[in-house]
Parts: C-alpha cells; sequence; structure tokens
C-alpha cells in the first residue's frame, strides 16, 4: 500500500484514534481502500503515524458495515427507510417525553464524534428537548482533568502546546503510557531528550513501555499519586522554589492547600511512606522538578480514572501553579486526552456537567445559551454522568437511550450490568457503523447507519486545542448518513425545523463557532469567533489551528503565564485534595487489584483497530498480567489461563507473567468484547465507583482473585469469514491477512472437530489426526486456496500459527506447500524431491531430472547414480520418458533464447 | 575345477542369483540355467508397462545375451526340467539328456490360479503372468472389446490397468469389500478405488464370480448375486500357486511352497530354493524384493559365507495402476496400537503410520510415497519415534529440518 504516491490525489485528513490528532494523507486506491501515510505538514505529527494510524488503510473495507436503518419487529432488526426509522425515532421519543418527562431520555455520545455532530446532539438534548443527559464515553476517559481544569482555572483550559514537549528540560508522565497510548508524542519526547538532553520521569503502578526510555521510574502504589504531589508541593515550599509573585498575583487558596498537603506527606520521607517509594527515589524527583524550570507534567487515565481523580489532577495543578510553570514555553501541565475528538466534545459542552461551549449551567449561562439558541426548553441543571446514566436505566427511570458511535456494553465498569440495564428500554437507538458489537447485541429497537472515518466530514479538536477537519475520501457506502444529518432529522421531526435546518457540516461549524464567540468579550477561554464567517471553502480548505480564535485577538498558544484564569475573580485557585484513599478495599477473597489499560495496536473495543492484520499480530489475545510472585502465589503459569474474578464479574484470560507488574496488582487490556472473544469482557470486571466530582469511574484498581484455569488442549482456526466455533471453548478473534484468526483452548473431546470443520466447509477437506498425541489439524480448500484451516494440538504445543498464517494469505498454495501445510513447519530449506519415480530407493522426480542435467543419458546411468530403477525396475519406462523430456527441452532451448 | 551350479527356472530370482554369484564367487561354479519360457529373463514387474504400451517387450530383458555369455553362465531356454535325481545329482530336461548339479537352486516362480468356475475352460480365459499371456492380452486390447479382470490384488489392478491403458473397456471384479486387503486398509483402499476409477477401470467390490458364461468364447460373467457382466474375455490374476511339483515328486520337503532354512536350503543338502516357490518360515514371497533379498543371501552361501536369511518385513511399493501405493507391517493396527493419518483426497494422498509401543510398526501410503523406505527401515529398526512423531508423517526432509531447528 505503501507503493501508491501519497501526493497524489491525497486527501489531508486526520487520525480517528487517540488524542494526539495526527494530520493523515490518505489515497484512495480505487477498490475500497486507501494508502495511508503521514501528513508532514500536520503541527501535531509532521508527517509520523504510529502503528494504528498507518494501519488506517486496512480498517476502511465495508465488511461488516452497517449499510441501512434497521428497525426491530418482533425481535428480528429489519431494513426499514431512512423515512420510516426517523419517524419512529421521532415518534417514540416524543411518546415518552411527553408521558415521562424530558429527563426519560438520555443520549450517549462518543469522543469519536465530530464537533459538528456532538454540537447537533448538545443542542437538540438540552435545548429542545430539555434535559441535559448527554453524557459520554470521555467519561471514562478524562473527566477528571476536566473537573480539575475547571476547578483550578474556572474553565476547561489545557494551558501548553505540543511544542512544550520539544521544549521542556524535565518531561513527567503519571499514569501515562505514552509509548504506547500516544506513541507519536512520546517520539516527540523521546528527540527533545536526545537533541536537548530532557529528562523522563515515569510516575506509573506499571512498569510499562513509556518507562523503559525514563531516567527516573517511580513505581508508586496505586491511587497514591496525590501523597506524590502533595510531597512535591511541600518540598517546593520548604526550599525556596515558589514563585511567590505569581502565587500572590494570579490564584487563591495556596495555605490551605499546603497545609492539607503537609498533612498528606509533610516531607521526602513521609512521601516515601505514603506512596511506597524510596526515600531517594523520592527526593530525587523532588530535586529535579525543584531545579528544573521548564518542566511539563504529561497526564492521563492513569490519573483520571480514579474515584479521586480530579484531586489527583489539582495536586498536579497546584505543583505548576506554585512556581508559575504554567502556560510557558516548555513548562506546563498538560493533560493527554485518549480520543480524537474528546477537546472538540467538551468544547461544545457534550457532557452531563457542561452546558454548551464552556458555558456551565449557571444562570446567566443558561439564558445566554438559550436566547442564542431560541431554545423553548433549554436544561437548567445538570444532566446524568455516565455511569449514573447507566444506572438510571437499570433502575427503569430513562426510558430511551440514543447511543451514538460507542460501544457502551464493553466499555462502561460493571459492563454486564449496563448491558442489561439496555435490555429494559422502551426506545433504545444505536447510531454505528458496524451491523454487531456488544451494544448492538444487547438489543436496540433501532439501528441507524453513520457515516465513518474516511466518509464522514468536520472538525476535530486535540489535545492541544488544535482544530484540524477530518475530510472524507471514500464515498458513502450505502445509506450510512453523517450523524448531524440523522440528529437533525429528528430533531426536525420532534417540531425544531427552524433551528436544526443545516444544509452542511460547515453550517453546524460556522453556528458553534458563533455560539464560542457570543457574547464572550475574554470572558471565556473557548472562543473560534475569527471562523464563524468561514465560507464553504474555507471551511473545505481550513489548516489546522488552535483555539483561542478571537474575532479581534493576536492569536495565542498557551494559557495562563500572566494568570487571567476564567473564575470571576480572574485568579486561579488552589485546591486542597482529600486525603489519597480507594474506594474499594482487598479483601482475602478479593486480594489483589486489577489494573486495566490500553495495548499497543488496538483501540477501544476493536470496532475499527481489529480489523487490521498488522494490528491484531501483536498482541493476539485477551490477557492479564501478573507478577512473578503473585503469579506463585495464586498457581498460575505464564501462558497458561487464569480466571479473573472481581464482585462484579469474572473473565478467562492468558497469563503473562512479568515483573513489570507491581506485586499485588493485575493488568487486562479494555479491548476484548463478546464480539471477539469468549470470556474477555474485561469492562465488566471494573468496579463502578466514581469521581465525585468528575463523575469518572475507579476502572484500575478493583478488588480481584486469580485461580488457574486448565485447558487440555490449545489450537487456532483461520477462516475467510467470521466462524460459529463449537460450545463451551475459550476463544478470541484476531484479524490477519486474507481473513480471521480464531486462537482457542478447549477441553472437549478431539472428535468434536472433524465433523464441526465439515459442517462448516466444502469437501475438499485435507486432515491429519493423531488422536493419541492430541493433534487434529485439518484444512478445508477451494480451488487451490486454504478456506478453513484448524489446528489443535496439546496445551503446551498445539502449532505455530505465524507459518499457517502466511501460507493461509497466499491467493494460491503450491503442491509442496499444501502437502505440507498441516506439519505446520515452515517449508523453507526442506528438500523436497518431487513425486517419487523409483520407489524402491525412493528417488524422486527433482533428483532424477537434476541427475540427467548433469549428463545421465540412460536408465543405466541414473541407477548408477541414483540407483534408481536397479531393484523392481517397474520406473525405467518412466526414467526413460524423463530423459526423453529433458533431451527434448534441452534442444528448444537454444532455439528461444535465440528468439 | 568349477562345480556344476544348475538354476531351474530363468525369472527374476534366478537372475539375480545369477549378478550375485559371479560378484560373490567368480570360477568357483559353472553355472547353467534352465528356463521354461523362451525368452532371455525379464522383468516380470514391467508386464504391465508393456501391456500399457508403456514400453516394448524386448526392453524389459533384464540382462541382454552377452552378459550370460561374458560369465560362462549356460544358458538353456524353453526347456523344461521334468525331474529331480537327488540321489545322483542329475536333472532331467524333457527331450534331452540329463545335467549333473553339485548344487541345485529352485527358482521355478509360480502359476496364476485359475478359478474353479463353470466355464473357466472357454476360449478366451486368460491369465497374467507371462510374455506370452501379455502378447494373448494386446492382441485383445487391439480389439477394443470389453474385458473382466478378476482379482483386485496387485495383479488383478496391473492387468485391468495395461488393458485400460490400451484402450479397453476394463470391469474390474474383486472378491472382497476392498482393493488389495492384504496390503491396505479401508481409507487407503477407497482412495485407489476413487484413482484406479479416474482411469476408466469399472471396480465392483463383493464380486463373486459364479460362471463364465458363452458358447464356445467367453460372453460374459455372472456373479453369485446374479448381476451380469458381458466380456469379450476374463483375465484370471486371483492369486499364484508356486511351482513345486519338480521338488515334492523328487521327495524335498514341501508345503504351500519349497520348504527352505535360513540358508534357502531345501530338505535336500545340496538342494536350494528362491524366490515365489520356496517357503521360509511357514511363508511364501510373492513379491520381487524378498527374492531378491534371498538372491543375496544364498549367493553369499554358496561362496561359503557368512549368510543368513531371516525373512523380509514385507512392503509392497510400487506404483499400483499408476498410483504409487506402499504398504508394510502391521498396517492395520493391531489392538494397543495408536494410528496417525493424513488424508488429501484432493490431492489423492492418504498416509496412515502405526505406532505401537513407542515404535513405528506399520504403515500405509498412498499417492505419496517420497519418505516410503524411511517409513520401512524405521519399522525395520524398531528405533522408538517419540522424538520426532509429530513431524514425521510429513517426511524425512522436514523432519530433520524441525530437529536442526
Amino acid at each position: 500500500m505503501t507503493s501508491v504516491d501519497p501526493t497524489l490525489r491525497a486527501t489531508r485528513t486526520t487520525c480517528p484514534y487517540c488524542g494526539v490528532g495526527c494530520g493523515v494523507l490518505a489515497t484512495p486506491d480505487g477498490s475500497g481502500g486507501a494508502a495511508i501515510s503521514g501528513d508532514g505538514e500536520h503541527p501535531a505529527n509532521f508527517g509520523r503515524l504510529c502503528s494504528k494510524g498507518s494501519a488506517l488503510g486496512e480498517t476502511v473495507a465495508l465488511e461488516g458495515r452497517l449499510l441501512y436503518p434497521m428497525i426491530r419487529c418482533r425481535g428480528l432488526l429489519e431494513r426499514v427507510a431512512w423515512s420510516d426509522a426517523l419517524d419512529h425515532v421521532a415518534h417514540r421519543l416524543k411518546h415518552i417525553i411527553a408521558r415521562d418527562g424530558a429527563d426519560a431520555v438520555a443520549f450517549y455520545l462518543s469522543g469519536q464524534m465530530l464537533t459538528e455532530d456532538y454540537y447537533v446532539a448538545n443542542k437538540l438534548m438540552k435545548g429542545f428537548i430539555g434535559s441535559a443527559n448527554v453524557d459520554t464515553n470521555s467519561r471514562l476517559c478524562m473527566a477528571s482533568s476536566v473537573a480539575g481544569h475547571r476547578r483550578a482555572f474556572g474553565a476547561d483550559t489545557v494551558p501548553g502546546c505540543y511544542e512544550d514537549l520539544d521544549e521542556a528540560d524535565l518531561l513527567v508522565l503519571v499514569g501515562s503510557n505514552a509509548a504506547w497510548c500516544h506513541p507519536v508524542l512520546f517520539q516527540r519526547m523521546l528527540a527533545n531528550r536526545q537533541k536537548r538532553g530532557a529528562r523522563l520521569v515515569v510516575i506509573d503502578p506499571r512498569r510499562t513501555d513509556t518507562a523503559e526510555d525514563a531516567e527516573l521510574f517511580l513505581g508508586l502504589k496505586p491511587g497514591t499519586d496525590t501523597a506524590l504531589f502533595s510531597g512535591l508541593l511541600v518540598h517546593l515550599a520548604d526550599n525556596g522554589a515558589l514563585d511567590a509573585d505569581y502565587i500572590a498575583q494570579h490564584t487563591a487558596g495556596f495555605e490551605e492547600a499546603l497545609a492539607r498537603a503537609r498533612q498528606i506527606a509533610g516531607g521526602a520521607a513521609a512521601t516515601a511512606l505514603a506512596t511506597g517509594l524510596s526515600e531517594s527515589d523520592v527526593a530525587g524527583f523532588f530535586k529535579m522538578f525543584r531545579e528544573t524550570e521548564r518542566v511539563v507534567t504529561l497526564y492521563s487515565q492513569g490519573v483520571n480514572q480514579s474515584a479521586q481523580g480530579t484531586d489527583k489532577v489539582n495536586a498536579i495543578l497546584n505543583c505548576h501553579l506554585a512556581t508559575g510553570r504554567i502556560g510557558k514555553v516548555g513548562a506546563s501541565p498538560f493533560s493527554l486526552t485518549g480520543q480524537p475528538n474528546a477537546m472538540g466534545g467538551r468544547e461544545v459542552g457534550g457532557l452531563a456537567n457542561q452546558l454548551a461551549a464552556h458555558m456551565g449551567f449557571t444562570p446567566p449561562d443558561i439564558d445566554r445559551v438559550r436566547r442564542f439558541w431560541k431554545a423553548p426548553r433549554i436544561a437548567t441543571h445538570e444532566g446524568l454522568k455516565a455511569v449514573q446514566m447507566f444506572e438510571a436505566i437499570a433502575r427503569g427511570e430513562i426510558k430511551a437511550l440514543w447511543v451514538i458511535g460507542t460501544n457502551p456494553a464493553v466499555s462502561l465498569p460493571d459492563a454486564d450490568l449496563a448491558r442489561e440495564a439496555m435490555k429494559k428500554l422502551e426506545l433504545f437507538v444505536v447510531s454505528e457503523n458496524v451491523r454487531s458489537n456488544d451494544t448492538v447485541e444487547a438489543g436496540p429497537h433501532v439501528l441507524l447507519p453513520a457515516l465513518a472515518w474516511g466518509e464522514k466530514s468536520g472538525t476535530i479538536t486535540n489535545s492541544e486545542r488544535r482544530i484540524s477537519r477530518q475530510r472524507c475520501f471514500l464515498p458513502a457506502p450505502g445509506e450510512a448518513r453523517p450523524d448531524w444529518w440523522i440528529l437533525s432529522e429528528v430533531a426536525k421531526r420532534l417540531g425544531f425545523a427552524a433551528a436544526f435546518n443545516y444544509k452542511s457540516d460547515a453550517d453546524v461549524f460556522r453556528e458553534h463557532a458563533a455560539l464560542s464567540a457570543f457574547e464572550n468579550n475574554g470572558s471565556r477561554d473557548f472562543d473560534i469567533g475569527a471562523l464563524t464567517s468561514l465560507s464553504d471553502d474555507d471551511f473545505d480548505g481550513l489548516r489546522p489551528v488552535q483555539w483561542p480564535l478571537r474575532e479581534d485577538a493576536e492569536p495565542q498558544a498557551r494559557f495562563f503565564a500572566e494568570g487571567n484564569f476564567y473564575a470571576n475573580d480572574g485568579k486561579a485557585r488552589f485546591v486542597a485534595p482529600e486525603i489519597p484513599a480507594l474506594k474499594s478495599a482487598t479483601s482475602a477473597g478479593r486480594p489483589l487489584r486489577l489494573n486495566t489499560g490500553r495495548i499497543r495496536d488496538q483501540w477501544h473495543t476493536m470496532t475499527r483497530s481489529g480489523l487490521s492484520p498488522r494490528l491484531g499480530a501483536h498482541l493476539p489475545e485477551p490477557f492479564v498480567e501478573i507478577h512473578p510472585d503473585d503469579a506463585n502465589r495464586y498457581g498460575v503459569v505464564d501462558d497458561s489461563f487464569a480466571r479473573v474474578t472481581t464482585d462484579y464479574g469474572q473473565c478467562i484470560l492468558k497469563v503473562v507473567v512479568s515483573p513489570r507488574q507491581q506485586r499485588g496488582m493485575l493488568f487486562a487490556p479494555i479491548h476484548w468484547s463478546a464480539a471477539n472473544s469468549s470470556a474477555a469482557r474485561v469492562g465488566a470486571l471494573v468496579a463502578p465507583f466514581t469521581d465525585p466530582y468528575s463523575g469518572q469511574p475507579e476502572s484500575k484498581v478493583t478488588p480481584a482473585s486469580i485461580a488457574p484455569y486448565e485447558y487440555v488442549f490449545r489450537g487456532f482456526a483461520l477462516s475467510r469469514q467470521h466462524l460459529a466455533l463449537p460450545q463451551n471453548l475459550w476463544w478470541a478473534r484476531a484479524a490477519i491477512v486474507g481473513g480471521y484468526a480464531y486462537l482457542f483452548a478447549d477441553n472437549a473431546d478431539l472428535a468434536r472437530w472433524g465433523n464441526w470443520l465439515r459442517s462448516c466447509s466444502g469437501d475438499d477437506v485435507a486432515e491429519y489426526k493423531d488422536f493419541g498425541g492430541g493433534v487434529y489439524r485439518a484444512a478445508a480448500f477451494a480451488g487451490d486456496r486454504i478456506e478453513t484451516c484448524l489446528f489443535v494440538g496439546p496445551a503446551h504445543d498445539a502449532g505455530d500459527w505465524d507459518v499457517v498464517k502466511s501460507l493461509f494469505a497466499a491467493e494460491r498454495l503450491g503442491d509442496d506447500q499444501r502437502r505440507l501445510l498441516l506439519s505446520g513447519r515452515s517449508t523453507e530449506g526442506v528438500a523436497s524431491t518431487g513425486p517419487v519415480v523409483c520407489a524402491c530407493f525412493g528417488v524422486g522426480r527433482a533428483s532424477i531430472c537434476d541427475a540427467i542435467a548433469s549428463g545421465a543419458r540412460t536408465a543405466a546411468e541414473l541407477g548408477t547414480k541414483l540407483k534408481a530403477g536397479t531393484n523392481c525396475g517397474s520406473c525405467i519406462p518412466e526414467l526413460k520418458r524423463l530423459i526423453a523430456q529433458t533431451a527434448e527441452s534441452a534442444a528448444v532451448a537454444p532455439l528461444a533464447a535465440a528468439n | 575345477m568349477s562345480e556344476p551350479l544348475v538354476i531351474v527356472g530363468n525369472g527374476m530370482a534366478a537372475a539375480r542369483l545369477v549378478d550375485e554369484l559371479v560378484k560373490t564367487s567368480l570360477g568357483r561354479y559353472a553355472i547353467a540355467v534352465i528356463g521354461e519360457e523362451p525368452r532371455l529373463a525379464y522383468n516380470r514387474v514391467l508386464l504391465s508397462s508393456v501391456l500399457a504400451g508403456e514400453i516394448a517387450s524386448p526392453d524389459i530383458e533384464l540382462k541382454p545375451a552377452h552378459w550370460w555369455r561374458d560369465r560362462g553362465v549356460t544358458l538353456k531356454y524353453g526347456c523344461r526340467a521334468t525331474e529331480i535325481d537327488v540321489g545322483r545329482n542329475e536333472l532331467k530336461i524333457a527331450g534331452d539328456e540329463s545335467i549333473e548339479f553339485s548344487r541345485l537352486v529352485l527358482a521355478t516362480g509360480s502359476t496364476p490360479l485359475r478359478l474353479n468356475v463353470p466355464g473357466a475352460e472357454l476360449s478366451g480365459v486368460h491369465t497374467f503372468r507371462d510374455s506370452r499371456d501379455v502378447d494373448l492380452l494386446l492382441s485383445l486390447a487391439a480389439r477394443r472389446r470389453p474385458v473382466v479382470v478378476v482379482g483386485g490384488g496387485l495383479l488383478g489392478l496391473e492387468a485391468a490397468y495395461g488393458l485400460a491403458k490400451a484402450g479397453t473397456p476394463v470391469t474390474l471384479l474383486h472378491l472382497m469389500d476392498r482393493l488389495m486387503e492384504r496390503q491396505l486398509d479401508a481409507p487407503a483402499a477407497d482412495l485407489l478405488k476413487t484413482l484406479v476409477e479416474r482411469k476408466g477401470i469399472k471396480v465392483l467390490l463383493n464380486a463373486n464370480t459364479a460362471r463364465i458364461y458363452g458358447q464356445r468364447h467367453v460372453e460374459g460373467v455372472e456373479l453369485a448375486d446374479g448381476r451380469k457382466i458381458e466380456a469379450d474375455a476374463v483375465v484370471f490374476a486371483a492369486g499364484i500357486r508356486p511351482n513345486i511339483a519338480l521338488a515334492r515328486e523328487a521327495g524335498i520337503a514341501v508345503n504351500r511352497g519349497v520348504v527352505v532354512d535360513d540358508h534357502l536350503q531345501t530338505s535336500a543338502s545340496n538342494i536350494f530354493a528362491l524366490g515365489e516357490c520356496a517357503e521360509h518360515r511357514g511363508i511364501c514371497y510373492g513379491l520381487v524384493e524378498p527374492a531378491y533379498e534371498q538372491a543375496n543371501v544364498l549367493a553369499r552361501h554358496l561362496a561359503a559365507r557368512e549368510a543368513a536369511y531371516q525373512g523380509s518385513v514385507v512392503a509392497t511399493n510400487l506404483k499400483v495402476s499408476g498410483v504409487s501405493v506402499f504398504s508394510a507391517g502391521d498396517f492395520m493396527g493391531a489392538e494397543g496400537s495408536e494410528s496417525i493419518l493424513l488424508s488429501d483426497l484432493k490431492r489423492g494422498a492418504y498416509k496412515k503410520l502405526v505406532i505401537a509401543d513407542g515404535k513405528l510398526v506399520g504403515a500405509v501410503l498412498i499417492g505419496e510415497t517420497a519418505d516410503a523406505l524411511w517409513y520401512l527401515e524405521m519399522i525395520r529398526n524398531r528405533r522408538p519415534v517419540a522424538s520426532i512423531r509429530k513431524d514425521m508423517m510429513f517426511g524425512r526432509s522436514l523432519t530433520q529440518a524441525a530437529k536442526a531447528a
């Protein structure tokens, strides 16, 4: 795919994965796919892409896509016309609102929606339906950062920018595996380290790949970040490192915060005690921070996903405010967002505790937005945040839910409960790209086909407040439509035509920009008034721009170097955090804590990244990581299986024993679901405890137990299509070149596999059976191509899928490849002598032809050389024939050469 | 002076024995070969190739005339030995004087069985054994009239293949429920049947020939279940009988074959037997390889070297009707054994390896026989195979590569 010249017909767009917001050049290949390369001109990545971004071209095929609206009739989803689907949604919504009130309906949105889609959804719910029950999967991602920002700055403002990562002398990563989750930014940090000697400190209970390059790794106990940063604040105060002027002029609440910090961790020793770190490491970190003016503290889910996440954020912000290291070149706190448009969602106000355009539920804000929108019944109080929203659904208080572009049945904490809750809804609408995922399987009444990445058009905002266009480069497939259009059509049917008469994404964007500037006058950080009057063409050609972009002001890359916070008094607030404590306690039955997170090459619930063979190859199976001492203690073994149980659910996962894992902690990735695995819905294990300010769940410390789970057999099945595997099987699916791989483990009799394969394949089947050795292998073919290939073997030795994968990828298999396929061995270096000619001495045709080529001219000569034909002699006619053929082709060859 | 050594029979065993003898004891014996067939010794295995037109009849001679001459062998073919006078060490030859021997070797081979059914004597009923049979069958084939071959063993399949290849419509009748039941298990036999049928041969299993009907000439075959197959000729290929009459009449111990000990010596101390006419440890072999092994042992013994024949692990390893077939040892798998199977019918391949007590004890291979001799060696030397069990099915080359890796 890289062979396509990226400058040719390339569309400039942005990546749909993490919050770095990399520029992407996409060149359609004319057959539904696209060549992908990094956009050298995009200031987020300057041409770089990570593994996920690079593999985007492998994820745009239409297989598995939802292409038509569907309505459930008598239990089954049936294709309907758009008008019927939209009428139905509007009719049911109207009915439920009239009967039970606006708060009986809710929208659950996604940080992967474009800003324009987000804006329309938020406006419809908060301005016109009249409820603030709009929340988003960003709640699970960076809500604590939003809450922390708002408490400290008076607004949800990211003060710094990516350039600071190039200019800093100290980069402190807290709860962030940037090497895997924000790889392009991490490479930028490493480049700074190499070029300018910047030092890296990594603070994380897990020794991740991010820690590999760090000067200092602080493997603190989970939930003790606040203690570490409280200790730091005390250290800074006690060692004359404060910026007294900045504190005096631009902040409030310092003394209370410092007093609380002393209470939590009054020095390096106390900090060490509270965090489980060594005192020298703590002191080393404090000294580095104190002595380095240019320090950027980057934080992510390890900070946010906590029942005290907001306090953690503020403990970090406190240290930057106290040293005045904020909004300066190379000096700032920096929240790394996990989704491509989490920031855009925050800008439109697409969270239940925001109203719109960085305005909240204060009377002046409500009034202002009401007037701007000409909203008939604007929401006047916060709505339910994600976890509470689904609890309200479970209680039957929310009766209608519209999920757009996210998979809450997988990603919410206590996900089994959430999945069950959705089944109780009176109206359950899902706008989706895919025909099947755990949420789609949870029984929606209406499925609405939305445009996907590559087809949709609009804007996203990355972690440094940079708005970039996502442009379409593929035609809209089937009847898929933009989310803003779908939402607007429902709004019109609800009687709000005048307010939702959008003609294009540009139309929506202009209104969004206008609202940001409406009666702003510098009173709100988010202002892109300068973009209010973009023409359609300007919008289409919009280069990546950083906000604020005020109508009559110079652009600014950073905030708060000179104060000017967004509280009424213009001052920042120090926040005195609570004493650090986890919401849940371990016990004899749940002696461990389960941490969850991402892996390098997958994204969320894999509905996109799971389509890429390249990405599937990295870590193809759901796993649980455990420290060797714990593995010993609980009797689990590397590469075997274990059952992980919490009070909420259980999973069976592959075991990875690693000293990088802290004792007492487990780690399991979040990506697998019922759609691609049998027992790895890790969200179902996670406790639903939430932060009191942000509502973000504590996803990383659920008390858990682990026990070995034995499987006698393991194996894999490679197939062109999705397979319905036999019952009672552990399995996980990964994309491979040419199809899908199912990795599985089984305790049932081997004999069942032969029948199973025959039930899902044609007649052309090759089989290898060594039941005594615990082995069954088979392949079904269509012509010269493998259709399905199955390997089952004893747990310790089930066969090598790499070799088989490469043969599966081939469009046609040579005879030797097919002959050796079921060996699972590489055929490289395995000499083939061709079909046997002399059976008595096992002499193959290739050997005979070689001997003829080197001079043998009679059967007797061949006999002398190879013994061929010297026993029973029955091959002598064939030997003679081969000699004649070779002589013939030798006679023809010079002629051919002469031509 | 050289001792007179007389060989009765001029087939493959005899030719090999001479070849070995002149290597091991040149000059010790004055060798005379008395053969009934009116031509030089030829490769009987290739008769079906001659029938199929793949090779010309003169080309199947094992050794040219000058080869025999150069080695001082007195060659009398077209002569029938009628009697052995054990006491006088003389062999009588029909229409000729007796010849004296100090050692006598019986290599008289075998005769095809003719089924004892009504009509077996009709004209048009043939056997498939020697060069003369082939000449007859070739003239039959030239008429392109339907032929029934009775017998689904090796010989019958070869005859059917040769005829079919020569353009004759052939129906093969086999009494048993599968072809080559002495060499193949059911799946292997099924596959062989499929492959043989692809060559245009119609195969009827469980076909018990009740009678051959016709006025004077064959008109067809009727089976015990009443089915009738019209045919212009019938070829019997339903087994062989060792030629033991000469020995029996001389008072030499015989059973099914001429009984020999580990030196291939009969009950008469200076008389030996080998090949299809011999019975060693109760077994009459019908294949060329044991005969060659016997020839080797006997030649060494006659050269007064240490040599003993321990019997052969019978392996069938050849092309049957153009299909490679290998079978050896306990291919059915006795109780307590385990089988490893590989089948790929589209490729015409079926392989079965039988393991008992951690050793390879039997194998059947159809279509893919490149590693037959490797398996045979393992069966013969009874080496434990646990370390290569998971790769051995895929051949020596792959197994060795996997080991090295």
